[in-house]
């Protein structure tokens, strides 16, 4: 999937365990374990704002976009 | 409240369908009753009667202007009156020498395979009932459920359509003849089973994409 979601990445960086922010956000862990698998289809504005409010950070630092071509162009000869 | 009214709606759409099953098997039984108790009997007091041999074949009467006009045929009432009447379908005992071996097999194989086919119509049916009535509505057992039964319809439709055709070669081997009137082979197209399947084949994959739907809601956070 071209969206790669980095929650594990800042949760690392801000020392907060899956539990910990499952409480925090008021979702269950197991939720929040989807999400940061890499398995949810859609995310809503108001999870990504609880996420951004409690670690700090930006949309841009949870979620990535990675081509799935690898991107750049390629010749065929 | 929602779940509450599918639930009640589930549990009154099973008793119709007990009593849609229930009710005109009664006649059936008694009938059977009847019958075996009858030749029980007979068979007890050492009667001996001819039973009738031959294969039932349904025949149309289709009857001419005249005929319509004036029925040549009347019949006399208790009172004395006599009526005219115009045939309409029969059932004739054809002898068994007339009827082709081969036909006879295949007609009396059909009863097993459509009888298996109901029970499978009815079973899924019920299993599909009970899963809404606990409010597991979009889950993918209750797609299968819709695809067996329309398919069900659609393999009954498709003997039936043979058993016709078979019934209909039958028929034309005979050379029926009846003054006034034109014999055809009767049979019913099964345009309710053919659309009732198809239908029900529709409403699984609507079913489907609902629970493609629902998985997709489970999965956004």
């Amino acid at each position: 999937m071209p969206i790669i979601v980095n929650l594990d990445v800042m949760m690392a960086k801000r020392k907060i365990s899956l539990g910990e922010l499952s409480e925090k956000m008021g979702i269950t862990p197991s939720n929040l374990s989807i999400l940061k698998t890499g398995k949810a289809k859609a995310i809503r504005f108001s999870t990504l704002e609880s996420i951004c409010e409690i670690l700090d950070c930006q949309p841009g630092d949870i979620l990535e976009y990675k081509s799935s071509s690898g991107g750049g162009l390629e010749f065929k000869i | 409240m929602k779940k509450t009214s599918i639930y009640i709606l589930s549990v009154i759409v099973l008793a119709v369908l007990a009593l849609s099953v229930i009710l005109p098997s009664r006649r059936l039984v008694q009938l059977g009753v009847e019958t075996f108790s009858m030749g029980f009997s007979q068979g007890y007091n050492g009667e001996e009667s001819e039973p009738v041999h031959g294969s039932p074949i349904e025949i149309s009467f289709v009857p001419s202007a005249s005929t319509m006009l004036q029925p040549a045929d009347s019949i006399q009432f208790q009172d004395g009156r006599q009526l005219p009447f115009i045939i309409d379908n029969v059932i004739v005992m054809t002898p068994d020498e007339n009827v082709p071996d081969w036909t006879k097999w295949v007609l009396f194989s059909f009863t097993p395979i459509k009888i298996f086919f109901l029970f499978v119509i009815l079973w899924k049916l019920i299993r599909f009932i009970i899963n809404v009535s606990k409010a597991r509505i979009f889950v993918g057992q209750n797609v299968t459920y819709l695809r067996q039964i329309s398919l069900s319809l659609i393999a009954i439709a498709i003997i039936q359509i043979i058993a016709g055709s078979i019934q209909d070669y039958i028929f034309h081997q005979l050379h029926f003849t009846w003054p006034g009137y034109q014999l055809e082979a009767q049979w019913n197209f099964p345009w309710n089973n053919l659309l009732l399947g198809s239908i029900g084949l529709l409403f699984a994959q609507v079913w489907s994409y609902g629970l493609h739907i629902k998985q997709e809601q489970e999965l956004t956070i």
